[in-house]
């Protein structure tokens, strides 16, 4: 991804409000994009989430040292949260709903549409895999950065992505049948 | 019907528009954790302060501080006992109205 002008992060690191303002339009909606979908597109859990990043951000502006590309340390910042966020609500839901509720039901897909076919595969995903499926392959970040991004191995990453897109072929068919 | 994996991942790249609320809201959780920050530094500074006075005036030669903060405290107890109960404004009154004031 095209990084934000050097000039732009320092001075939001000093405090300037306009560059961080500049910095906020500049990555927004991509955190946004990984965010809402990583909440299977709950808009209001997904703007308290991306809020909270870019606070977080504001604050750590400072710290930020410059080792990794800035969307690098900013998009850890916002998968972490997320996570956090999403890994507690989840367990919250499993305590409350069914779990039949939260499975895709499989009748009257004749007339599905794109959407809803995309969306029904992706319900029964974890909010860790939806981040995966978005950052690889809409946003195309290389296994490198994911890596860094969530604390684990590029080749695991690559395992599992291509794992993950086999079982959605799969499922693919089945829904779409 | 069944989706291409081109279809897939255009799918995926749709997601609703960035609210125009998100960055108004960024700024006042910013002014927020400010606000915070500085309320938690002002209750430090002072617990800090307090500690430090207590150490330094525990520290005068002949002064039994921690006594004296019982005593002090006992009587503003009873104080406080009277003022609940109302025992000092009867006393008031009595005064006022069984004096030779007038």
């Amino acid at each position: 991804m095209q990084e934000v002008a050097v000039d732009t992060l320092r001075e939001a690191s000093k405090g300037d409000d306009s560059a961080f303002r500049r910095l906020y339009e500049h990555y927004a909606p991509v955190v946004w994009r990984q965010v809402v979908r990583m909440a299977q597109g709950d808009e209001e859990l997904a703007a308290q989430i991306t809020q909270d990043v870019f606070v977080r951000v504001h604050a750590g502006l400072r710290r930020f040292d410059g080792r990794s590309a800035f969307s690098t340390w900013l998009f850890r910042i916002a998968y972490n949260r997320a996570m956090t966020v999403l890994t507690r609500r989840q367990r919250q839901r499993r305590r409350t709903v069914p779990l039949h509720d939260e499975i895709p039901g499989r009748e009257d897909t004749g007339r599905l549409e794109a959407r809803e076919i995309v969306q029904r595969l992706l319900a029964p995903l974890s909010p860790d895999e939806r981040f995966l499926l978005v950052a690889r392959e809409v946003d195309g970040v290389p296994f490198e950065e994911l890596a860094t991004i969530t604390g684990r191995k590029p080749g695991a990453l690559r395992t599992q992505l291509s794992r993950l897109k086999r079982a959605l072929r799969e499922g693919g068919d089945d829904v779409g049948e | 019907m069944s989706v291409s994996e081109q279809e897939f991942v255009r799918e995926l790249s749709q997601s609703p528009p960035l609210p125009d609320t998100l960055y108004p809201s960024v700024v006042q959780g910013i002014q927020r954790r400010r606000r915070s920050r500085t309320a938690a530094w002002a209750l430090a500074a002072s617990v800090a302060v307090a500690v430090g006075l207590g150490l330094f005036s525990g520290a005068v030669p002949g002064q039994d501080t921690p006594a004296a903060a019982t005593d002090e405290l006992a009587e503003e107890m009873y104080l406080l006992c009277d003022f609940v109960n109302g025992g000092s404004i009867d006393e008031e009154l009595d005064f006022f109205a069984g004096g030779d004031a007038f």
